[in-house]
Order: C-alpha cells, then structure tokens, then sequence
C-alpha cells in the first residue's frame, strides 16, 4: 500500500468511527501499541502507562465528532491528546521518575557477568534519567524516532514542525542530553 | 570516568543481542576530546527507547471498555415527553388537594394549641 493509499484508507476509518462509535475499535488497535510505548518512555513504569493510555482513548473516543482532518496523520492527534495527559501527570507529581526494577536491561541477564549488567543498568538508569530531565518537546522528538522508528517527516507530521525542524531539534536535542549525561558524571 | 564508562557501554552493548537492536559494531564513545561520542549516544538511546508493548490483558480489556462506552454512544437518545394533557390535570389536582390537606391539619394543631386550658378547681 503506498503512502497515499495508507492516507486514503485511515480517512476511511476515522469517517467510519465518527459516524459508528463501534467503528472506533479498528483505531484503537492501529495505535494503542504506539500510545502506549511513547506514554510508557515518558512516565518510566506500566501501571501509569496503562492508565494514562486508556484515558487517551476515552478521550479521543468520546471527542472522535470533532477531529477534523487538518492534513497530519490521525496518530498526530493521539499522540498530542497522550501528550497533554502525561504533562498533566507530571504537573501533579513529583517529577522524580521511579523506574521499578524489572524495566532495567534484564535482557542482557545470560549473556554478561553480574558485574556487567548491573554496570549497564546504572548507565541506561542514567541515561534515562538524563532523558526525563530533557524538555516534553525534546522528549517526544527521542521516542518517536528510537523507539518508533519515525522517519524526520513523519515526526515532524506529528510535532506539527518542518522536516528541518525536527533535524535541527535532533541535533541540538542530542547535545542537551550529552550536556546532561556529563554533568551527571 | 563517564566518558570511560560510555566506552564501555557502547561495547557492551554492540556485543550483546539486547532484543536485536545492536547488530553494529562497536565504535570507540570518545573523541579526543575525551567528550561522549554522539554516535555511541545514539545507540544507547536505541537501547533505552526500546519499544514497549502493553501487556496482552490490558489490551483486551481496555478493548472491551472502550466498546462498551461506543455502544452507551451509539444507542438512541431517550428523549423526554410531555405528559398528555389529562395526566397533568391529575397531577395538578393531586397536588392541589394534597395541599389543601396539609393546611387543614396545620389549622387544626393551630386551633388546638390556641384553645385556653382548663383548670381544674381545688
């Protein structure tokens, strides 16, 4: 399916979903994957993830009449409806990040020494850290293109920002959270 | 000693099959500068970014909850009528004689407690 296909075909769905609520269902399995990844990065533990995901479906659920296509893909308007939730979740508590112990590098368990992998998960702790203390923006810019894969254009379709934008917002973001990282050290 | 420990990192990491996303090889984190190498840094963050699925429960059944509030949505509107016009002349004759009730017994207990007592002669 090409790209204008793909456009084409999520019209057809979101149409369907605003005239059949039922319909709705078909979206929530296009996306709540990805809600869920970027809500998880953004909050550092499942169980506010999963509620702060589902509240991102309420919403766009009970709001779906009103979505009009501005030419950004639907996955924009979740993404920015997630958004909000998680700003409001960090406003209400403390901003100190709890990443329980099974979300460290538990993959790397058999294949290197304890001493290694508990060296490892103090950096990915750091690093993570160093990510929670970075801007919403700069945030959102990092989980959509490593943990989703996004391409500039697609993240920049979704931040409501120029493909150039995000490039630059890349690269300065990168050197924020070198800065970070350091200053940690 | 960080810069050090981002070396070390990003070969840990470069030689470990951390679910698939670090088949390159290792690249040295330092410049000469001795500053993180940004190259190295974007690796670990593949790494720290990880995609997350939720759990399989959640899904289905926030699936489940999400149909059932589309469904409350999708059912007709109840739309409230009008009583017909001889069952509101019952409720306002209801209410009319329950009132002229209530104002009878009031001015009875009134009549009551206004009457003089009676005292009874020693």
């Amino acid at each position: 399916m090409t790209v204008a296909d793909e456009g084409a075909h999520e019209e057809g769905l979101i149409r369907q979903a605003q005239e059949d609520p039922l319909a709705f269902g078909v979206l929530y399995e296009r996306y709540v994957d990805r809600i869920y990844n970027y809500i998880y990065h953004r909050v550092g533990n499942h169980h506010d993830a999963e509620d702060l995901t589902a509240r991102t479906f309420y919403r766009a659920l009970s709001h779906i009449e009103r979505y009009v296509d501005r030419g950004a893909p639907f996955s924009a308007w979740l993404y920015r409806i997630a958004h909000n939730l998680v700003a409001n979740w960090h406003r209400d508590r403390a901003r100190r990040q709890a990443i329980a112990l099974d979300d460290s590098i538990s993959p790397l368990v058999g294949q290197v020494t304890p001493h290694e992998h508990a060296e490892a998960a103090e950096q990915a702790e750091a690093l993570r850290r160093a990510i929670h203390r970075l801007s919403p923006d700069r945030q959102q810019l990092l989980i959509l293109k490593f943990s989703d894969g996004l391409s500039n254009a697609e993240i920049g379709q979704i931040m409501g920002r120029s493909e150039g934008a995000i490039k630059s917002l890349y690269h300065r973001t990168l050197q924020a959270l070198q800065e970070e990282l350091q200053r940690e050290s | 000693m960080l810069a050090k420990k981002w070396a070390g990192i990003s070969l840990s990491l470069a030689s470990s099959t951390w679910r698939g996303q670090f088949a390159e090889p290792a690249r040295p984190a330092l410049d000469g500068e001795g500053t993180i190498n940004l190259e190295a840094l974007a690796t670990a963050l593949r790494g720290a970014l990880a995609p997350v699925s939720p759990a399989p429960e959640f899904r289905i059944e926030l699936a489940r909850d999400l149909a059932a509030v589309a469904r409350q949505k999708a059912s007709p509107r109840v739309i409230l009528q009008r009583p017909p016009r001889y069952r509101r002349g019952f409720i306002i004759g209801a209410a009319l004689s329950s009132a002229v009730s209530v104002a009878g017994i009031i001015a009875y207990l009134w009549r009551q407690h206004s009457r003089p007592v009676m005292r009874q002669s020693m």
